[in-house]
C-alpha cells in the first residue's frame, strides 16, 4: 500500500521534470523502480525534447514488417536490429505529438543514415534529387511512426499538426499523411484528446476528427491557408471547449456561429492576424464565462463588429487585449464599444491592452478609472487631454503593478509636426504640445508602491537626465523595469538608473526604444547574459527569416553554435563585447537583408517574402550612377 | 455564517487541533466529510497524520485560506521555480518532514500543497546524476550492469543536444 502511494507520488514529482530530459534520464538510471516511472514521462513527448537520430532508432524495433518495407530503408536498419528486444514498449507511452517536431527528428535520423559513412556529413551540400528523396523518406517514416503511435498508445492527449508555414509534409492534406480512417485504433487513441492544433488543408481529416474527439479543451486553428477547411463541425462536436485560438483566418463567419454550441464553457478566445468581414460577434457576447479575449493585429475591428461585446454579460473577464492593425474611418471607430466593454468588466478586469487604435479615446480612459482590480495596463496616449485621466487611473487603480504608456508616433507626426489645418480636429495645434519634463514629476508623485514595471513613452517624451533623476528620487514605486524615451547621451540616463538601483539595493532593468541603447545595454557588465541573449536573438532572427526552410535553419543554427563555441573560453570582456556586437549585427543583417523566396503554388512561381524588417533600398545609387572618376575619388577617400 | 464555525481535528497521537472551518475546507477530504456529517462537535480523527505534521498543514491552509480553489483538471503548467517566498520558506524542512507533508497532502487531498511539496522535491532532483539522486534519497541500485547498459543504450538520445 505504502509502496503504491509512493509510486503515485513519485510520478507526480517527476511530472515536474517533464521538460528536463537530462534529469529524467538520470532518474531512469537510479534503480528499476524509478526507471519504470521515469520512462513513461520521458517518452510521453520525446520529440519535444530532442531531435537526436538515436531517438527514432529506438522506435525501429517496434515497426511491423510491412511498415519496414514502406519506409524503404530496410538495409540501413539492419545493424540495429540484432540487439536485445527493447526493455519497454516505448511507443505506448506517447501522449503528446507535434508533427513538426516529429518530422525534425525523423529528418535528422535520415540524414544521419545517408551520410554516416561520409564523415563530415553536415558540411555537405545536397543535390535536388537527394533532397526530394529525403522528403519522401521523411514523409514515409513520419506516416509509419504516427501509425505506430496511434496503434500502441491508449491515450493521446495533445496533437499538433501545425508545421512551420509551408513545410514539407503536411502542406496539402493531413489525411493523406495521417490517414486516420485506416487505423482501427485511432478512434480509441484520440478519444481523450484534450489539445489540438490544426494544420494543412484537409476537409476529410477534420471531419473524421470531429467524429472521434469530443473532449478537446483547447483548440488552435493555425496556418490555415486559403480558408478551405471547415472547423465548425469539430467545434460543435466538443463537449466542453474552453480555449479557442484562431490564426490567419479571413472567413470567420461559420466558426463564429459555431460558438453558439460552446457558450457555456468557453474561457478564452483569441484571434491572431484575422480579418473580420461579413461576420458578427453575437455568439461571442453570449459566452458569459469568457476570461480572456484577444484580438491581435486584426483587421476591420469596427464599431459595428464590436457592438455586441458592449452589451455582453461577461461575468469573469480578466484580460482584454486589442492590437489594431489599421486606422479606421471616423464612423467605424469602436471607442464607445470598447469603453462599454471595459465598463461591464470593470470589477473583474486585471489585464488591459489597447494599442494601435490611432485616434483619441477619452471615453476609454474614463472607463478604465473604475477598474479597481486592474493590475496591468498598456495603452496609447493620443492627445494631451488624456493625460489627466491617465494620472487619475494611476491614482485610483490601486492594484496596478505594470503600466505601459506609449505615444502613437504617427498621430503626433500628423498632428503636431505638420502645420495646423483649418479643420480644427482635436489636438491639432502646437498649443497642445507639453514637455515630458512636466509629465514626469506629476507621475512620480502618484505612482503607488506596487508598481514595478513602468514604460513611459509619452508624447514627445524626450526627457532630460535631471528629470529622470528627480523622478526616481521622488518615486515611491518599487521599480524593477523602467523604459523611457531620450535622444542622445543614453549613457547618462543609464548611469542615473544604475545609481538609483544601487541605492535601492537591487538591479533595475531598463530599456529604450533606440537600437543603440539595446546594444549598449546588452554589452554591459552582464556579459554572460549578454552572450546568451545575443545567441538567442540570432537564432530567433534566423527562425523568422528562414521560416519553414528547415535546411537553412539547421544550417544557420549549426554555424551559429559553432561560432559561439569557438569563443567559449574567451575571458577578455572587451573582446566578448565585440563578439556579441558582431552577433547582434549579424542578426540585424539577416533581418534586413535576407529575403526568402517562397514557392507560391497558386501562381506557380517563387515569391520573395518581404517582411516589415526587410530593408528596401530605393536603388538610388543605380539611378544616379557615379562616374568612374567620382568612384575613384570616393574609393581614394575611403582607403 | 458557516465560515466562522470551528472544526476539531485529532492527530494520530490524539492531540486535538481547533481550526476555522474555512481553513479545514482547504482539504477536499475534510470538506466532503463536513458536508456529509453536517453540524457536529465531534472531533475528526486523522490517524494518518502526526501532530507536528498536522500543525504544519494547518499553517499552510491558514496562510492560503483566501486563495481561489484550483480546478483539478486545469492543465495550467507551472514551472518549478515559481514558488513564492512564503511557500519556499515553508518547505525548508528536513527530508523526512517533507515526505510526510506530501503523504498528508495526498491523504487530505490538498492539491496546492501536494503540488508545492512535489515541486520542491523535483527541484532537489533537478540536474543531479543517478548516483547523487540515490545518495539524496538513500536508494539502492538494483540494476545489473547489463540492464543498466541496456537502459542507457535505448535512451542515449537524451545525452545529445
Amino acid at each position: 500500500m505504502t509502496c503504491q502511494i509512493f509510486a503515485e507520488i513519485l510520478e507526480k514529482i517527476l511530472e515536474n521534470l517533464e521538460d528536463d530530459k537530462n534529469t529524467l534520464f538520470s532518474c531512469m538510471l537510479v534503480n528499476r523502480y524509478w526507471c519504470k516511472l521515469a520512462v513513461r514521462i520521458l517518452w510521453s513527448k520525446p520529440f519535444h525534447l530532442s531531435y537526436s537520430p538515436k531517438l527514432v532508432r529506438s522506435y525501429l524495433p517496434f515497426f511491423p514488417p510491412d511498415s519496414k518495407v514502406t519506409i524503404g530503408l530496410n538495409h540501413s536498419f539492419q545493424p540495429f536490429q540484432k540487439s536485445n528486444p527493447p526493455l519497454f514498449d516505448y511507443p505506448s507511452f506517447i501522449r503528446r505529438i507535434s508533427v513538426y517536431y516529429m518530422c525534425c527528428g525523423i529528418r535528422s535520423f535520415i540524414l544521419d543514415i545517408q551520410f554516416r559513412d561520409q564523415g563530415d556529413s553536415k558540411q555537405r551540400r545536397y543535390t535536388d534529387a537527394e533532397w526530394i528523396l529525403f522528403t519522401r523518406q521523411t514523409q514515409n517514416l513520419s506516416r509509419e511512426l504516427f501509425k505506430l503511435f496511434l496503434t500502441r498508445s491508449p491515450n493521446i492527449l495533445s496533437l499538433n499538426l501545425a508545421m512551420q508555414e509551408r513545410d514539407f509534409c503536411l502542406r496539402e492534406n493531413p489525411n493523406k499523411f495521417l490517414a486516420l480512417d485506416r487505423y482501427k485504433s485511432a478512434k480509441f487513441a484520440l478519444s481523450k484528446l484534450r489539445q489540438f492544433s490544426s494544420g494543412g488543408e484537409g476537409k476529410k481529416f477534420y471531419e473524421i476528427l470531429s467524429k472521434f474527439c469530443h473532449n478537446i479543451k483547447s483548440f488552435n486553428i493555425i496556418y490555415n491557408f486559403g480558408d478551405y477547411c471547415k472547423f465548425e463541425n469539430l467545434i460543435k462536436s466538443q463537449k466542453n471547449l474552453e480555449h479557442l485560438q484562431i490564426h490567419h483566418m479571413s472567413s470567420l463567419k461559420e466558426i463564429l456561429n459555431s460558438l453558439e454550441s460552446q457558450f457555456m464553457s468557453l474561457r478564452t478566445l483569441e484571434f491572431w492576424d484575422c480579418v473580420f468581414t461579413d461576420t458578427s460577434l453575437d455568439y461571442v457576447s453570449k459566452c458569459f464565462k469568457l476570461e480572456r479575449i484577444i484580438f491581435h493585429y486584426c483587421s476591420n475591428l469596427t464599431a459595428e463588429l464590436l457592438y455586441p461585446l458592449s452589451l455582453a454579460k461577461f461575468q469573469n473577464i480578466k484580460t482584454i487585449y486589442f492590437r489594431f492593425k489599421e486606422r479606421l474611418d471616423h464612423k467605424d471607430r469602436p471607442i464607445d464599444e470598447l469603453a462599454n466593454l471595459i465598463e461591464i468588466s470593470n470589477s473583474t478586469l486585471s489585464d488591459l491592452y489597447i494599442q494601435g487604435i490611432g485616434y483619441p479615446s477619452i471615453r476609454i480612459f474614463q472607463a478604465i478609472v473604475n477598474c479597481k482590480n486592474l493590475q496591468k495596463l498598456s495603452i496609447q496616449i493620443q492627445i494631451l487631454g488624456e493625460f489627466p485621466l491617465l494620472l487619475h487611473i494611476m491614482k485610483s487603480c490601486k492594484k496596478l503593478h505594470s503600466i505601459s504608456v506609449q505615444e502613437n508616433p504617427k498621430f503626433f507626426v500628423e498632428n503636431f509636426f505638420l502645420p495646423p489645418t483649418s479643420s480644427g480636429s482635436i489636438g491639432n495645434s502646437m498649443d497642445s504640445y507639453l514637455d515630458a519634463n512636466e509629465f514626469f514629476p506629476q507621475i512620480s508623485q502618484i505612482l503607488n508602491e506596487d508598481v514595478n514595471h513602468l514604460v513611459l513613452n509619452l508624447p514627445n517624451c524626450w526627457i532630460t537626465p535631471e528629470t529622470l533623476r528627480l523622478f526616481l528620487n521622488n518615486c515611491k514605486a518599487n521599480l524593477e523595469y523602467l523604459r523611457w524615451q531620450s535622444f542622445h547621451n543614453i549613457q547618462l540616463f543609464v548611469e542615473i538608473v544604475e545609481e538609483y538601483g544601487r541605492k535601492m539595493g537591487k538591479e533595475i532593468k531598463y530599456g529604450n526604444w533606440k537600437w543603440e541603447q539595446f546594444r549598449d545595454n546588452v554589452a554591459s557588465k552582464k556579459t554572460r547574459l549578454a552572450v546568451l541573449n545575443a545567441y538567442k536573438y540570432l537564432l530567433k532572427t534566423q527562425k523568422e527569416t528562414f521560416n519553414g526552410d528547415f535546411l537553412a535553419i539547421s544550417e544557420a543554427r549549426r554555424k551559429t553554435r559553432e561560432e559561439f563555441l569557438k569563443n567559449k573560453n574567451e575571458t577578455d570582456e572587451i573582446e566578448i563585447n565585440n563578439q556579441v556586437n558582431q552577433a547582434l549585427e549579424a542578426a540585424e543583417f539577416i533581418k534586413s537583408n535576407v529575403i526568402q523566396a517562397v514557392f507560391d503554388e497558386k501562381a506557380n512561381r517563387f515569391k520573395a517574402k518581404i517582411t516589415e524588417n526587410t530593408e528596401l533600398g530605393d536603388n538610388e545609387s543605380i539611378k544616379n550612377p557615379l562616374s568612374i572618376k567620382e568612384l575613384k575619388e570616393k574609393m581614394k577617400c575611403e582607403s | 455564517m458557516a465560515e466562522l464555525k470551528k472544526v476539531k481535528l485529532t492527530s494520530s497521537e490524539g492531540t486535538e487541533f481547533i481550526v476555522d472551518r474555512k481553513v479545514a475546507e482547504k482539504s477536499v477530504l475534510l470538506k466532503n466529510m463536513l458536508e456529509d456529517v453536517g453540524e457536529s462537535d465531534m472531533a475528526i480523527p486523522l490517524p494518518n497524520v502526526t501532530g507536528p505534521i498536522l500543525n504544519k498543514v494547518i499553517d499552510y491552509c491558514t496562510h492560503h485560506r483566501d486563495d481561489p480553489f484550483v480546478n483539478q483538471e486545469d492543465d495550467s503548467k507551472k514551472v518549478s521555480d515559481d514558488i513564492d517566498d512564503w511557500d519556499a520558506e515553508f518547505c525548508k524542512v528536513d527530508q523526512g518532514t517533507l515526505f510526510e507533508l506530501i503523504l498528508s497532502a495526498n491523504y487530505l487531498d490538498i492539491k496546492p500543497l501536494l503540488d508545492l511539496t512535489c515541486k520542491t522535491v523535483a527541484n532537489m532532483i533537478k540536474g543531479k546524476t543517478p548516483d547523487e539522486i540515490r545518495k539524496t534519497f538513500n536508494i539502492i541500485n538494483d540494476f545489473t550492469p547489463e540492464e543498466e547498459e541496456h537502459v542507457r543504450k535505448e535512451n542515449e538520445w537524451c545525452e545529445e543536444r
